[in-house]
């Protein structure tokens, strides 16, 4: 097997002061593999946004290494994170966070605006991204001018444009009625199965959960990868 | 129903940061209007306290001011026998006839400067009871001795305690320095009519003649007698009306101005507490809508949001009076325009300007907050309900 | 990028228009004080630069004996000589919008020295012909609708002798329009009046070139060092300076207003970027998972803020040049020395580059927090 593209070594996070301390993550391990699709699961406020921004390295662990692409994050300043998060990470949100005053095919290009493309090859890129997730018609519009599912598309369009090593997905489904969300967890197979990209994906909806390869839960600051034990998590509603 | 005064005020503090920006862009303006209406209170302050009602000013016939007033020692001297002067305790009248001579002199700052020296007897000190020496002594008579207002010896260093000066001819020397309790005299150099008469070669003219009546009424008999003597073809006035005319022009420009730039920063700071306002209201449309639905009326959510915004003004307007109130410590001085001498005065914001500086910034609250407060009492509940 | 600013500053268009509106008054404001402090700063021309004045040494309220008039001509250099002596005499009433400058003076040698006051020739023999005449600024004449014969009343206030003069001609001064506010007659008019006094207010002098100027002042000043009237020689520009000096603090006044209307439109647009900033920390925290570092944000910020700044200058500029001839009009009936106001390129520029720094400034400060704000801290979804 080849290098992960993700691994995360004896990662704690705390948050908070000497009052009021709250261990969000403890001494946890973590390899996902390139291609692999991952669901991470587990009860509100068990960390799962918080690993993802760690991966993400929008935010810096309390203790042990993140390292992802064979970089570890925390050697990089915060300059040099721009660019290293342009290239490798793609973010998908729950609440799609898309740029209200650009269009939908503005929006895509956006994160290309960053390299040194011609404006030919730009375009060729966002057409392909449009293309990958069905939206060619809409790229004109406005995002108070689509549909749930459609922003979410759009926004996974911008974050695939830059064909990054990881993406990244908080809770993609969350805000979608079930129809769009499965669209947009179709969508996500496909990039995984036909373009080979790695996902990591939060979620607590079960149904999402099962487009993945790999389940793993969240809880109390551990992962549990065992499958049983997730499910009987879920069966006892400890889901918000 | 009404909403509660509690209601608008607690909301301001909610929007601290973005309601202090406004509050200060506002008082800034109030700051502006009060500091030019300074310089007016202060002028006119200057100048009021220089007049009294019972005292008759005498100048020739077509002059407006002193200094472009003369007339012989001989036609003096018999308007300082018309009866109706009062008189001391030995007989002799209380009246003085004077000689006001511009000097060019430089400031501390190099620049030049016209100085009013005025060349007085000794019953002009009668006249002007409020003067004191503050240092050193009064001028003798015949020895080119000299003394000056306390705040124009601070401004001119020339004039300083014991230094000495060329005027025309002769030399003089400063002896004292004196207080005339904030009135236009303090902007001037005292020394002995003869002495600076011959010493800027002007023997033989008054300038004008200073005359005390018995009361404000015999003043203006007195007045009317001398206006009336066509052969002396003198003017009088009373010394209250003689000051005020002196400063009229100045002050009214120094207002002019004040109410120009207020008028001009108000409206780009009405601008400003709109954009506060509608900020305040787009933040609040689910409340807003809550409050329509518990059944307060479009009036009531109107008022309450104009209330804020007057609220706003009203806690600027006493920002920038408190920003004002130094200004009161503050002497300076600038040009006489009818006499183009230098006058010094303190800066004086009056209760009126300090009222009207208030309400000139509850008024650019109000304005500015008038369309925000208009749309939130129209919005549409239901779409409000549902607005993020 | 660029896209996005302008997108941006469009999102809000009531809160940009608003802001570039307020921003636009405090510019307009800024140009006026700048336009009425040049007022005070009359432009210096080659030919004024040439001529000297020479007034008694105590002050103006003093007068020099006519006798100097011949002995100053006497001096080197000296090309032309011209007595000018203020009568301040009342038009009408004493308000301010029936002030003007009246000089009583000589005909011939006043046009010499003043080689550009430009009169028809026909009008300016007349004039130098009858006694009782006058001439006056064209802008002048027509503020008060007088026409060639038409006769004036001048009542005395510096002089104990009222005056009645009949127009001849009117004139223009290119070099400076400002002087175009004024009315000459003959001093030896007044002078009869006066029963022959024989003194005079000023001397100007015209001189062969611009080197001569400190010669001539130093010998005029010497000429009469033992005389009983001494006098002080000065180049027109210093003697006008002195005028201005004696207004005292009015540089500062201005300066001071001037930096309080600067303050107060900064915590305008400073109060409108934190309140745009404030509403986009999400967007900022994309923005960051994007790739885009600190230095493009607080770029983009930076660029919004200056836009708003450049507009509502340029708004207020155009304002304040499309309103200074009717401020000047307004100004004029209460300060006469304002009636000349203009807007002056350089004076718009600096309102411009204020307004525009401010805007920069404004967006920098909360764009600086922005763009070091932490991304989990914008990312936390709305509960």
């Amino acid at each position: 097997m080849s290098d992960p593209v993700v691994r995360i070594e004896n990662v704690s996070k705390v948050y908070g002061g000497d009052r009021l301390r709250v261990e969000v993550l403890s001494e946890m391990n973590l390899e996902v593999a390139g291609g692999d699709f991952v669901a991470l699961m587990g009860p509100s406020g068990s960390g799962k946004t918080t690993l993802l921004n760690l991966i993400a390295a929008v935010d810096r662990p309390t203790s042990g290494r993140v390292i992802v692409a064979g970089q570890d994050t925390s050697q990089l300043s915060e300059s040099a994170l721009a660019p290293w998060r342009h290239r490798h990470i793609g973010y998908i949100f729950q609440l799609y966070n898309l740029i209200p005053v650009l269009t939908a095919y503005e929006n895509v290009e956006l994160p290309l605006t960053l390299s040194r493309l011609s404006s030919a090859d730009r375009r060729a890129k966002v057409e392909t991204a449009l293309e990958v997730v069905s939206l060619t018609d809409r790229k004109d519009h406005y995002p108070r001018e689509l549909s749930g599912g459609q922003e979410q598309r759009v926004a996974i369009a911008r974050a695939i444009v830059t064909d990054p090593t990881v993406l990244l997905a908080d809770e993609p489904t969350g805000d979608l009625d079930a129809e769009s969300a499965e669209g947009v967890l179709r969508l996500m197979e496909r990039l995984n199965d036909e373009f080979g990209k790695t996902i990591i994906m939060v979620t607590h909806d079960p149904r999402a959960a099962r487009h993945a390869h790999r389940f793993l839960h969240l809880d109390k600051g551990k992962l549990w990868s065992d499958p049983e034990e997730v499910a009987a998590s879920f069966e006892a509603g400890g889901e918000g | 129903m009404k909403l509660p005064l509690k209601y608008s005020a607690r909301s301001l503090l909610v929007r601290r940061g973005t309601v202090m920006m406004t509050v200060a862009s506002i008082a800034f303006v109030v700051l502006v209007y009060l500091g030019v209406l300074s310089l007016a209170g202060g002028l006119r302050s200057a100048f009021r306290t220089s007049g009294d009602p019972a005292h008759v000013v005498v100048l020739r016939e077509g002059a407006l001011s002193e200094t472009s007033s003369f007339f012989s020692l001989e036609r003096g001297r018999e308007v300082m026998a018309l009866p109706g002067i009062a008189k001391n305790a030995d007989g002799s009248v209380v009246a003085a006839g004077e000689v006001m001579i511009l000097n060019n002199l430089p400031r501390r700052d190099g620049s030049m400067s016209n100085v009013t020296f005025r060349g007085v007897s000794s019953e002009s000190f009668q006249l002007r009871p409020a003067l004191r020496i503050v240092d050193g002594r009064r001028f003798e008579p015949g020895t080119a001795e000299l003394i000056v207002g306390r705040r124009l010896s601070e401004r001119f260093p020339t004039l300083g305690l014991g230094s000495e000066l060329t005027l025309g001819q002769l030399r003089f020397r400063v002896v004292g320095i004196f207080d005339a309790a904030g009135s236009s005299f303090d902007s001037e150099v005292w020394g002995a009519a003869e002495d600076l008469s011959s010493a800027f070669r002007r023997t033989g003219y008054y300038s004008s003649a200073l005359l005390r009546a018995g009361s404000e009424a015999e003043a203006a008999a007195l007045v009317q007698r001398i206006e009336d003597d066509q052969r002396l073809r003198l003017r009088a006035l009373t010394e209250a009306e003689y000051y005020a005319q002196q400063t009229a022009a100045t002050t009214r420009q120094f207002v002019l101005l004040a109410n120009m730039l207020a008028v001009i920063m108000a409206i780009g700071a009405c601008f400003a507490a709109a954009n506060t306002m509608y900020a305040a209201v787009s933040a609040r449309t689910r409340e807003i809508a809550a409050l329509r639905v518990f059944g307060f009326k479009r009036r009531s959510i109107m008022g309450a949001f104009l209330l804020e915004a007057a609220l706003l003004g009203l806690v600027a307007g006493l920002i920038g009076v408190l920003l004002a109130l130094p200004l009161n410590t503050i002497s300076t001085g600038t040009t006489n325009f009818l006499t183009f001498s230098e006058i010094t005065f303190s800066l004086r914001t009056t209760p009126m300007a300090l009222l009207g500086g208030v309400l000139v910034a509850v008024l650019t609250g109000l304005i500015g907050g008038l369309p925000p407060a208009w749309s939130a009492a129209r919005k549409h509940i239901p779409d409000a309900m549902r607005a993020v | 990028m660029r896209k996005l600013v302008w997108r941006n500053l469009l999102r809000n268009k009531r809160r940009t228009l608003l802001t570039v509106a307020s921003l636009a008054m405090g510019v307009f404001l800024l140009c006026v004080l700048g336009a009425l402090l040049q007022t005070f700063n009359p432009t210096e021309t080659e030919t004024s630069e040439k001529r000297v004045v020479v007034r008694h040494a105590v002050s103006l309220q003093f007068e020099l004996p006519e006798a100097y008039w011949r002995r100053l001509e006497t001096l080197d250099h000296v090309e032309a000589v011209s007595p000018l002596s203020w009568f301040g005499g009342i038009y009408k009433d004493t308000r301010p919008e029936n002030f003007f400058s009246q000089f009583a003076t000589d005909p011939k040698t006043l046009l010499e020295v003043f080689q550009g006051i430009e009169i028809d020739e026909a009008s300016g023999e007349a004039w130098v012909m009858e006694r009782r005449s006058f001439i006056a600024g064209r802008a002048l004449a027509e503020k008060h609708g007088w026409r060639i014969g038409d006769e004036i009343f001048l009542k005395g206030e510096i002089y104990p002798v009222d005056l009645n003069l009949v127009l001849r001609g009117t004139f223009t001064y290119p070099d400076d329009q400002a002087q175009e506010n004024q009315i000459f007659f003959h001093r030896d008019y007044v002078e009869e009046a006066l029963a022959n006094p024989g003194m005079v207010g000023t001397y100007w002098l015209r001189l062969d070139r611009l080197e001569s100027v400190p010669v001539v002042i130093e010998a005029a000043e010497a000429m009469f060092e033992n005389s009983d009237a001494r006098v002080k020689a000065e180049t027109e520009q210093a003697f006008a300076a002195s005028f201005t000096e004696m207004l005292g603090n009015v540089e500062f006044l201005f300066g001071a207003i001037g930096f309080a209307v600067i303050v107060s439109v900064f915590f305008i647009t400073a109060n409108t970027m934190a309140m745009a900033v404030r509403e986009r920390n999400t967007e900022v925290s994309v923005l960051k998972t994007l790739g885009f570092g600190h230095r493009r944000i607080l770029g983009a910020v930076t660029a919004e803020s200056a836009a708003i700044g450049f507009i509502g200058g340029s708004v207020g500029v155009l304002l304040a040049a499309a309103l200074v001839r009717a401020a000047a009009q307004a100004l004029s009936t209460m300060f006469p020395l304002f009636s000349q106001m203009t807007l002056r390129p350089g004076v718009a520029l600096l309102g411009l580059a204020a307004a525009l720094g401010l805007g920069a400034l404004s967006g920098f400060i909360p764009g600086q927090a922005m763009a070091r704000r932490s991304v989990v801290e914008g990312l936390r979804k709305v509960a």
